[in-house]
Order: C-alpha cells, then structure tokens, then sequence
C-alpha cells in the first residue's frame, strides 16, 4: 500500500504538486489522470526518489517512508516517458547492466524478450535502434524483474497498437497477480479501458480518487470522457477545458 | 574482492568506462595527443629544453579544454539515463562516482595511449628526462580529473543546458589564459612588494598554472632562473613540494567533486 | 712572465744552502727552534708529525715537509706569518687558523716580500688559506686550499692578494671559502689551470687589477663564478663557468672593464652567463654559451664591445638588455634558436637573428614572473614583440647568424 501525505513540489516558485492526498492500495490497477503539467510526472518521481519534493510531505509504502531511502526500489518497476539509453551501449548489456545493479535475474527475461521479438536487436546498440524498438526495451525493463510495484509513465504514449494491446495485458496481468500497476494518463478511453481506480489530478491538486466505472454510473454517462466532463463542470464551473 | 567488483559503483564505472572508449570523440582526442606531440617533438629537435615547454603546454591546453567540454557533454547527456539509474535500488553516489571513475578513466587512458605513442617518436626527451616525461603524464592524469570534477559540478548548478557548453569554453579561457593575465597584472602592478608567497598562492589557485611550475620545476628550467633558493624551489621544488602541489592537486580534484556530488544528490532529474 | 724566468735562473743559489732536519727524535724537535737557527737562505726539512703553530719567518728560507707534516695554529693567529724575501713553503698540512671580526688570520700570510713559492701544500679549517699582503713575485701551486666558510662575515678567502703584483697561481683546488681567489690592487698576474668550485661568494674575485691574465681554469658551482671590476686589458681564455645557480649569481660578473679579451671560454648551466656592467670594447669570441638561463645580460652602459663566433646552445634567454638603442656588436654567432634559412649558401643566415625576448627583460626586472615561464600568454607577447617589436631594441641583431656551430680555432 502507498499512502502520500501532503505532498507538495515547487520548481523555484512554481508550484506543481499542492498538497496532494492519495492512497493506492494493493492489487490495484491505478490510473493518474490528468492533463498535460498536470503533475502526474512529478508525483511518480517524487514515488521513486528522482524529484525530491518539498520537506512538509509524506510517502509510506509497505508502512514505511521512503523519502530519500534506496532499499524499496527493489520492489519497484519503473517505465520512463520517452527513455534515452546511452548511445553506444548494446540491449544485452543494458539487460546484463540492470540484473547486476539490481543484484537480480530478470525472471522475465526470455518470455518478455520473445514475446517483444527484442531478440532481433539484442545485439545492437541503442543508437541504432528505432523508437518503437527503445520503447520495448523499455517495457522489457519495468517488467522483467518480479517486483510488487511497477510504475509506468504514460505507457503507450507513442506505441504502435499491437505493442499497446500486449502492455495492457501484461499490466492486468501482473494485477491478477496480486501486484500493484500505478500508470499515468491523458487518455480517458485508455483509463476507462483498463484502470481499476483513478485520481484526477489537476494542476497538482487531485480531485477526486474513483472508479472509473463508479464515476459513469454516478453520471449516467456512456464514457469516461462524458462523466468528467460533467463531473468538472460541476466542481469547477470556470473550468471548462479537461 | 568479488563483492568490489560487483558493487554499484564499480559496475557503473565499467559500464560508463566502455561505453566512452566507443565514443569516437576519444579516439579523435588520443590521436590529436599522437599527431601534436610527434609534430612539437619533430620541430623541436634542435632544442629539447623549448620541445618539452611545448609538448607541457599542449598537456595543459588539451587536456583541461577536452576533460571540460567532453565531461559536461556526456554528463549532462547522461541525466535522463541517470533518471533511469536512479530509480534503481543503488544510490545516487554510486551513479555519480561511477560516472566520474569511468568516464575519467577513458580520458586518462586515450591521454596516456596518445602520449605513449608519440613518445616513441620523442625517444629524445624521453631520454633527456624519464623523469620529468612521467611527471607531465601524472600531471596530465590528475588535470584530467581535476577539469572532469568542475565540469560535472557546473553540469549539476546549471539550470540551462544549453548555457553548459559557453560555460565550458569560458572556464577554460580562464584558467589557461585569464588568470595568467591577472597574475601578470598584478605582478607587474605590485612589482615593488615582495611577491613570492602571492604569487606561489596563486599559483595553487590555478591547477593548470600549478601543473606547469612543478613541471619547469622538475625540469630544472626555474632552478636555472635564478629560483633554486627562492620560495618556489623551497615549498614546490622537492619532495616535500611534490608533496604540496600534488595535495593541492588532490584538493582541486576532489573539492568539486564533492560539491558536485552534493548538488547532484538534491537535483531534481 | 720574464721576470719569473729570472727568478728560475737565479734558483741554483740555493745548493749551497744548508739543510736542518726537524722531527720528533732529531736533535731539533721544533720548527721554530729550527727556524731560529737557520741562516738565510737555508734548507729546513721536516719530517712527518703535528708540530704546533703560529709559526714567524723573518729570513729567506726554504721549509720543506716530508711526508706531510701537520702544522696545527690551534686557532690562534696566522698559522705562518712571512715576512722574508725568497722563502719557500712546501709539501705541509696547514690548519686551523685564527679567526676574528678585526684580524684577517691565514694560514699563510706573507707580507712586504718578494718572491714566495708556496707549493703543494694542504690548507684545512684556515679563515684565509693564502694571504698575500704587498707581495711582489709569489708562486702559489699545486695547494688543495679547502676552506670552513658558512657564512660571509665570518669567512675568508682561499688565495688574498692585496696590493701585490707578478703573483702566479697555478694548478691550486680551491674550495669552500668566500671568495675562491681574491685580487685586489694586484696587476700582472697570472691565474690558471685552477679549480675553484663551492665558494660562497665568488670563484675568483678581482678589482683594479689591470693586465691578469686567467686561463684554462674552471669555476663550479660558486654563487658567482668570476667577478672582475674595474680593471682594464684582461685577458680570459679557456675557463669553464659552471653551474652558478641562484637569484644573484652569475658565470662571470664584469663591471667596468675594458680593452680586454674574453676568448674561447665556456659557459654552462648558470642563472646568467655573463653580466656585464659598464664594459667598453671587450671582444667575445668562440665563447660556448649552453644551458642557462641568460647567456648574456648587457646592461646599456656597455659599448663597443663585440660578441662573434661564439655559440648559444639552448639557453632560455640568449641575450638581455636594458636599453632600447645597445651600442655593441653581435656578428657570426650560432644561435640554437635560429629558424631562418641560408638560400645562398654562405653558412650565414639570410634573416638576422634578433636573440633578445621581451620575457627576459621583464622577469630581470620583477622576479616572481618566473611563475609565467613558458605560459601561453607569455609566449604569445612574445610571439607580438617579434612581429611588432615594441620593447625590445630593434638593432640587437645579428645579422649574419652562423647556420651551423662553430667549433673554437684558438
């Protein structure tokens, strides 16, 4: 279980996190929703010790606070936005790089690497690869080690559709496995689709945390999309532009 | 030993070291280091005492100018990977001492490689003075290490990186050429005073400057000015002096090291 | 020279002297005792052992040791004080002079005499080893004069001549005093074939002394090798000036000389090789200048003089001055520095070679600009005054650089 506690974020004096409340429990599909600068970006780094955010906050995962600790990132996966891997360094050592600092075999290593047909590349180096096929990698990073948390940032943004349709079975998957999935998103389908709870999280303020299902009953609405809308327009009536 | 081997900071040191002898940037630096101190040595013939001044200044022209500009490229090239790094369960001192060893051992080795071929070239003053031959390649290890640290502390301060490369090019023209100015300025200015303890600190104010007394130094060209009484010989001169400037050199190795390892440990990736 | 041969002529007069035997179980254990019964003109042979000084010779005697006999001044006074005509000194240890802030205690001093010969004789732990005071026609030879001096105050000179003339000296190890030799008030002498290394002060020091002639010694390691002042038709040729090293130190030292020659010498690894002071119409020639800092500093109130066919191998400075228009002359000198190019093939260069670098002139002036030696920005002015010559006088040239070194035809 993650719990985050007032959790706040100033670059300078720009403010993108604003006390931010939120607990994902386990076995959960969770969705962050939000819009471009919203903040989802800087609430998973602050998870995952890359931003440090402001002092007053709190996140408890496993019923312990992790600001600036190391040794619960070996229970975490992590799928970056647009990764960018050392030019001249090879897939199969950065595969080899990973299990070593990680201090773990990538028990899903050769299922992954096969079902993502990386074999075809394993030997070349990154700068030779396309983007669909960095993005692979990628997806083989987060989720060839047994983690409990895997966390992905914007994970199909820019995939070709056969891959996303595999990345989405791989994620419900690992929740049926009793694992956690905490994603981030801009696209309401896509939460609809697959999220078993959301936060909405605008201009670093969450909105309201829900099942996707849940807010569409509630508005009677046949989309996500058309439940927020609602659901916006009657928190924020100046608002109009989610 | 194993348990070394396989520690973070090793294993990223390895990773960064080969991931720089691929790099073709230093390829071009080792032969740069090849052609130049052939072409010096070969004019020079007629004269080793003007030769090893020249080849000490190419040391102290390249190797600062490269280890600045090619450091804070791949170090700052290197963030959105180290974003990666971090969130693995290693820690950002492994990441960042792993960078600077490996990267600072590509530079050292294409320098030395570089040197050590010209040299067989140069087997004049190799003869003339191991000694002071072996020195310049010390001191051009540890100015390698030296610009490397202050390159990656600016890379961590700076807020645009686009500035990175200006910067670069601006603390380069001040160590090599700059600070000579104002040390000849003041010189020049205070003439009238006694100077030598000044002078000999500013002198550890500037490695490069430091790196080249100890040099002339060794080779006895300041001895023969006139000097061997005097402070320099006293304090940089002899063991003990190896001993000053080489800690010297030490402290302008690991000062920025140190505060860029500080910063980079609050930066925000 | 003449008068010397002279007194080599003369020399047979001396057989007919008699000869006592001093040593320990004859019938004269002392020298003094000895001394007393000598008539003039006497043989006095001593036999190995320490015998005690201060010893006074009042009458031409010829004191020879045999098997080194030790004369000990137990630090009182002069060891032997002479003040006889024609007296010989030969083949003894003398030590442990006096030593005192008024008094200037020798281990020999002779004085108001004529024709001395001092020979092959070792000098330890004397304040002054050889004091010559008004002496006119002394041989000193073959002696190994080693000093105590630690400090300039304190500390003689290993062969003084003071108002003397027709002194020779030949053949002597001189070391470790203040000045190796000293000359002051003392013409026509001859110095040569000495080695004079480690003295504080100079090699070989001399004022108004007109006419010496110094030849083929060698002068290592001093502070400075040899300072020559106020003297007129010297001659110097084939001395080694080594390795004088240090902020005030010089291979030779001149001030105000002039009409004399410098010939043939060689100059090494010192601070500077020759600083001249004053000098008028010195001729410089087939001197090898290599390795120092400065081969030649010429201040501007030297004129006349002449440097050629000398050889300036690889020194950092070649030559210095501080005048914008010198008034001396540098002709057909090899220069190691030189770059041009000898398209009609006359073994001189085409492009004269200009041997002053503006460095030079300022670290003379501000010391601590050695700090900049060999700095980018040191040689970049450099490399402008060359262009744009600014600073340094543009007629210090040499306008007929030897291509090759020459070698010396004496």
């Amino acid at each position: 279980m993650i719990t985050i506690q007032s959790l706040s974020k100033h670059y300078g004096r720009q403010k993108v996190l604003d006390g931010v409340d939120l607990t994902v429990s386990d076995g959960v599909l969770f969705a962050l929703l939000g819009p471009n600068g919203s903040g989802k970006t800087t609430l998973l780094k602050s998870l995952l010790g890359i931003v440090a955010p402001d002092p007053s906050g709190e996140i408890i995962f496993n019923n312990r606070s992790i600001l600036g600790k190391k040794s619960y990132k070996r229970h975490v996966g992590y799928m970056p936005q647009n990764p960018k891997f050392p030019p001249h360094l090879k897939v199969r050592e950065l595969v080899t790089l990973f299990e070593k600092l990680r201090q773990k075999k990538g028990v899903h290593k050769e299922k992954l690497a096969a079902d993502l047909q990386i074999d075809r590349f394993w030997h070349k180096p990154f700068g030779e690869l396309s983007g669909g096929m960095s993005q692979k990698v990628n997806i083989l990073l987060c989720f060839m080690f047994e983690t409990s948390l895997l966390i992905l940032d914007e994970p199909t943004l820019g995939l070709d559709p056969s891959i996303t349709f595999y990345l989405k079975q791989l994620m419900r998957e690992k929740k049926t496995e009793g694992k956690t999935v905490l994603f981030t998103s801009h696209v309401m389908a896509e939460v609809e689709e697959i999220a078993d709870r959301m936060a909405l999280l605008v201009e670093g303020k969450i909105y309201t945390v829900i099942a996707p299902q849940e807010m569409m009953r509630q508005r009677k609405s046949k989309t996500l999309e058309e439940a927020l809308h609602l659901f916006w327009n009657k928190t924020n009536p100046d608002e109009k532009n989610i | 030993m194993k348990k070394i081997f396989n520690s973070p900071v090793v294993t990223i040191a390895l990773f960064e070291f080969r991931e720089n002898i691929r790099n073709k940037w230093l390829l071009i630096y080792g032969l740069s280091f090849l052609i130049f101190s052939g072409i010096l040595t070969y004019i020079g013939t007629g004269d080793p005492l003007q030769a090893s001044a020249s080849l000490l200044n190419l040391v102290l022209l390249l190797v600062p100018l490269f280890s600045l500009v090619f450091g804070s490229i791949s170090f700052s090239e290197a963030l959105p990977f180290h974003e990666i790094l971090v969130a693995l369960p290693i820690s950002r001192r492994d990441i960042f001492l792993g960078k600077w060893i490996g990267l600072g051992t590509g530079l050292v080795l294409s320098f030395l490689l570089g040197m050590g071929a010209g040299s067989l070239i140069q087997f004049n003053i190799a003869q003339q003075g191991f000694g002071s031959y072996l020195l310049l390649l010390c001191l051009g290890c540890c100015l390698t290490f030296i610009f490397l640290s202050i390159s990656f502390y600016v890379v961590t301060l700076a807020r645009k990186k686009e500035l990175i490369f200006g910067w670069m090019l601006l603390l380069w023209f001040f160590f090599f050429v700059l600070f000579d100015v104002l040390v000849f300025g003041v010189v020049l200015l205070f003439g009238d005073y006694p100077l030598e303890i000044p002078v000999l600190i500013l002198m550890l104010l500037n490695p490069i400057d430091l790196a080249r007394v100890m040099l002339l130094l060794k080779i006895d060209l300041a001895a023969m000015m006139g000097y061997s009484g005097a402070l320099f010989q006293k304090y940089l001169g002899n063991t003990l002096g190896l001993f000053i400037g080489g800690g010297a050199l030490a402290l302008w190795t690991l000062l920025p090291a140190w505060l860029g390892l500080r910063t980079f440990q609050k930066k925000d990736l | 020279m003449k008068w010397f041969l002279l007194f080599f002529l003369l020399f047979p007069a001396f057989a007919r002297a008699a000869t006592i035997e001093v040593c320990k179980t004859c019938e004269v254990q002392a020298i003094d005792d000895a001394i007393a019964r000598a008539k003039a003109g006497d043989i006095v042979k001593v036999q190995s052992g320490i015998y005690a000084g201060p010893l006074f010779i009042d009458k031409p005697l010829h004191l020879i040791g045999i098997g080194r006999p030790v004369i000990d001044g137990l630090h009182k006074e002069h060891v032997f004080y002479l003040r006889a005509d024609d007296t010989t000194i030969e083949g003894f240890v003398i030590q442990n002079s006096g030593s005192s802030y008024i008094s200037e205690y020798a281990g020999i001093r002779v004085e108001e005499a004529k024709g001395c010969r001092l020979l092959n004789n070792i000098f330890e732990n004397n304040t002054y080893s050889i004091y010559l005071a008004k002496v006119d026609g002394c041989l000193v030879a073959q002696n190994q004069i080693t000093g105590n001096a630690k400090d300039e105050v304190l500390s003689g000179n290993g062969v003084h001549a003071w108002y003397s003339s027709h002194i020779v000296i030949r053949q002597n190890d001189v070391q470790r005093h203040r000045d190796g030799l000293y000359l002051e008030f003392t013409p026509d002498s001859l110095v040569e074939e000495n080695v004079i290394s480690h003295n504080l002060r100079y090699g070989l020091h001399f004022m108004y002394s007109p006419g010496n002639r110094y030849f083929k010694n060698i002068f290592a390691e001093n502070q400075t090798g040899v300072a020559v002042m106020y003297s007129k038709n010297v001659e110097m040729l084939q001395n080694r000036f080594e390795k004088s090293w240090g902020r005030v130190s010089y291979g030779l030292l001149l001030k105000d000389i002039s009409d004399s020659r410098i010939f043939g010498n060689r100059f090494s690894k010192n601070t500077v090789g020759i600083f001249a002071d004053g000098i008028t119409r010195i001729l410089f020639e087939q001197n090898d200048f290599k390795n120092n800092g400065w081969a030649v500093n010429i201040l501007g109130n030297s004129e006349e003089n002449i440097f050629s066919k000398n050889n300036f191998y690889e020194n950092y400075f070649d030559v210095a001055t501080n005048t914008m228009s010198p008034l001396n002359t540098f002709a057909d000198n090899y220069w190691s520095g030189y770059r041009g190019y000898d398209l009609d093939r006359d073994g001189r260069g085409d492009v004269p070679f200009r041997p002053m670098k503006i460095f030079g002139l300022w670290i003379s002036r501000y010391p601590e600009l050695v700090s900049l030696l060999a700095s980018p920005v040191i040689e970049f002015l450099e490399m402008a005054e060359k262009v744009f010559p600014v600073l340094t006088p543009k007629s210090l040239e040499d306008k007929t650089p030897s291509m090759k070194p020459l070698t010396a035809k004496l």
